[in-house]
């Protein structure tokens, strides 16, 4: 019997994401339990389904509240963080932690510690660094993982870490007062259209600028009415947001719609009854994931090229432009939805909408329609997450292309001599603060401050000037890797020269004092 | 305790008259605490004028016990509306709560009474209270009888000191943290916490601070 803690302070979409861990898990350690910790206003994503025994949360508000000072004292904050962490009163045999960040590294260590269990992903030691479980999550933390440029995904670095096999997430959903009645309800539309295939849609997102916009969510469900294939059922969160977005929909449409307000479980019961949802939501897109829905992603964002797909079979169409108004567009759209709900061929006349893609988890991406420009940035992705994952699993002899051979053994090399310089700097850290500082000062906000920059750089470029053709691929990724193979030698000489110089220093001091 | 508008001997001068509309009204010497004509209703107008403050909240701070007929008022309108609030009232008279509890029994809210502002931040109930940005109601007439109490709640400023930290954490910490107390009460007490923080020399106490930081960083816009 295993106790598993998944810990993740980050929003809806990423903690559904991570959850999706729990069925490979249960399938790598059959008796194990599961626990979950995030923060108090996301821990109900963890109550969804029964497959975790407990959920633990901490205030982040109250602690933040009791830190400003004012009438409060230091101590009061960290008194509240120690009676918010006493309150995880398992003892755990693993943590995961699956947030990228230094306060869920720090949460880690005093859980590890605890609970004197291993972990994957970050912690820190008590010096403040980081420290990782596995090249995996070193490599992802400080090369990979630049510009949103991701070359593989996020929850792949965690299969690799903890050596999963890809298994499909079907988590079972906790039963609340209201699934009964969707299910009913559903049975019921089945039985009135037995012809029509019920789809549920949501078209809002967490950000107004990812809702579908009013009128082409209104000609979709036009053209839905209009086909005899489909019954759009449509589905709202509680938020007072989504309320006026529909409330401003119903009034531009010449149909009704049927509307479900749902919380997070009653939406997963009706995906997973359905087995398919279309979104524009990243929550629920993750969500579908785990009752094994498919999902199909609409995305409305100019960043279309680094949209992560959810774990397992998901499609994501993205628009091309803002014109979106057109009616040619909903169309366009209404057409692709149809030919993946009934499994048809994909047509190739999209204006609309430049990429389209179907993604699932042990194979890299199918690209199906796009243009030039995004076919270039997804191929050299596809490219880049090949070479990375061989390299990193050290599978460099596998059946893989005698062209690609050589370069994942520069990569190898490149990688060794990263992770080496990185170990170099952790541990001499507290040796020289000043060289540490330059890298601090340079960007605030990066978890890991040496190498992101360099690597930022050098991929981005790297992208940029990939193209269609492999075997330029190869030859311009052996490039970036020399270069970067070179930085990474010069950064360590300048460490080492600086530790020397300290030492000398810190000598130089001792001599005088005596 | 601190000083109040009262003397002590004004504070234990209470006494109780029957209002017009049958209700008792306490008095403390020659100062009402309630209408003398009907406490019900002037509660339920002063309800009305918070009402949309009341919901906005998740909790509840009262200032002033009185004779509770206000907080009866919000504890009613909170039924009507099916909505569970935390309340907690601060009453800065002991005696006052004493006469309360004899006249109407045990309420069913919670009530700090006759506590200095600086004893109210070593107590759990007030400061998970406070530290929710909660509604304030203020009943009138007690606040114009104690207006320096009620300010210094609001203006209290901790010591920082060792001594301060080990009464907080030995109040606050559920499952009182032997080493980390042991660790503080090394030091002299009127050391800063600050300075104990980074002395290094409690590991945990550190990760705790390092723990905090990032979460203020986090909530101050950098990194999630």
């Amino acid at each position: 019997m295993k106790n598993i803690l998944i810990i993740n302070f980050r929003k809806f979409g990423d903690i559904f994401y991570y959850l999706s861990l729990i069925t490979p898990l249960k399938q790598k350690y059959p008796d194990s339990s599961f626990y979950f910790l995030s923060f108090k206003e996301t821990s109900k994503a963890g109550l969804i389904t029964t497959n975790i025994e407990k959920v633990f949360e901490i205030d982040r508000k109250k602690i933040c509240t009791l830190n400003i000072g004012g009438p409060f004292a230091i101590a009061h904050s960290i008194a509240e963080l120690q009676n918010e962490i006493d309150q995880i009163d398992i003892k755990f045999d693993l943590i995961i932690n699956t947030s990228h960040c230094h306060f869920s590294a720090v949460i880690t260590r005093i859980l590890v510690d605890k609970s004197g269990c291993q972990f994957d992903g970050i912690t820190i030691n008590i010096n403040g660094d980081v420290n990782f479980s596995s090249d995996w999550h070193e490599w992802f933390n400080e090369a990979v993982n630049v510009s949103n440029a991701l070359p593989f995904s996020q929850i792949e670095t965690f299969y690799k870490s903890l050596n999963l096999q890809y298994t499909s997430p079907s988590l079972d959903i906790a039963p609340n007062e209201y699934h009964q009645s969707v299910l009913t309800l559903i049975e019921n539309l089945s039985k009135e259209h037995p012809s029509k295939k019920i789809i549920p849609i949501q078209f809002t997102a967490g950000e107004n600028e990812k809702s579908f916009p009013i009128e082409l969510a209104s000609e979709i469900i036009e053209l839905f009415h209009r086909s005899n294939s489909f019954l759009p059922v449509v589905i709202s969160s509680h938020s007072n947001q989504d309320r006026s977005y529909y409330g401003n929909l119903s009034k531009s449409i010449k149909n009704d719609i049927l509307l479900l307000e749902c919380d997070f479980s009653t939406a997963a019961v009706l995906m997973k009854k359905c087995g398919i949802v279309i979104t524009s939501d990243t929550s629920i897109k993750h969500l579908a994931r785990l009752v094994s829905a498919k999902v199909i992603e609409v995305h409305f964002s100019e960043k279309y090229i680094f949209k992560m797909p959810a774990i397992g079979e998901t499609f994501i169409i993205c628009q091309k432009n803002e014109n979106t108004k057109s009616t040619k567009s909903s169309e366009e759209l209404f057409s692709a939805i149809e030919s993946i709900c009934l499994e048809r061929p994909l047509k190739r006349e999209f204006s609309f909408f430049n990429t389209y893609y179907k993604s699932s988890n042990d194979k890299l991406i199918s690209l199906y329609f796009n243009d030039e420009a995004t076919e270039k940035k997804l191929k050299s992705i596809q490219y880049s997450k090949l070479v990375t994952s061989l390299t990193l699993s050290k599978q460099s002899n596998k059946n893989i292309s005698p062209l690609a051979k050589p370069l994942i053994k520069e990569y190898q090399t490149v990688l060794s001599d990263i992770l080496t310089v990185y170990r170099t700097l952790i541990e001499n850290r507290t040796l020289d603060e000043t060289f540490f500082s330059r890298f601090l000062e340079a960007d605030q906000d990066i978890l890991i401050h040496p190498f992101k920059l360099i690597a930022k750089l050098r991929f981005l470029n790297l992208i940029r000037s990939m193209g269609a053709d492999a075997n330029i691929n190869r030859r311009l990724t052996i490039e970036a890797c020399i270069n970067l193979k070179d930085e990474m030698i010069e950064i360590k000489k300048l460490i080492i020269n600086s530790v020397k110089e300290h030492k000398k220093r810190i000598n130089r001091l001792e001599q005088n004092s005596i | 305790m601190t000083s109040y508008t009262l003397s002590n001997s004004s504070l234990h001068n209470i006494n109780i008259q029957i209002s017009k509309s049958g209700d008792k009204v306490p008095f403390i010497g020659t100062y009402q605490l309630h209408s003398i004509y009907d406490p019900i209703k002037e509660a339920q107008l002063n309800l009305e004028q918070n009402k949309e403050n009341i919901q906005a909240k998740e909790k509840i701070l009262i200032l002033g016990l009185g004779f509770g007929y206000h907080v009866n008022a919000i504890i009613n309108y909170l039924k009507e509306i099916g909505s569970e609030k935390s309340i907690l009232v601060i009453e800065p008279n002991e005696y006052l709560h004493k006469i309360f509890l004899d006249n109407f029994g045990v309420p069913n809210f919670e009530i700090l009474s006759g506590k200095s502002p600086s004893e109210l931040y070593l107590k759990n109930k007030f400061i998970s209270v406070i530290s929710c940005s909660p509604m304030i109601f203020k009943h009138q007439q007690t606040f114009n009888l104690y207006p320096t109490y009620f300010s210094e709640i609001f203006s209290h400023k901790p010591t920082n000191s060792v001594k301060e930290a080990i009464e907080i954490f030995e109040t606050f910490t559920k499952n009182n943290d032997l080493e980390l107390i042991n660790f503080l009460k090394q030091l002299h007490p009127q050391t800063h916490f600050m300075e104990a923080l980074n002395s290094g020399e409690n590991n945990q106490l550190t990760l705790y601070k390092r723990g905090i930081a990032e979460l203020a960083r986090t909530v101050s816009g950098g990194k999630i």
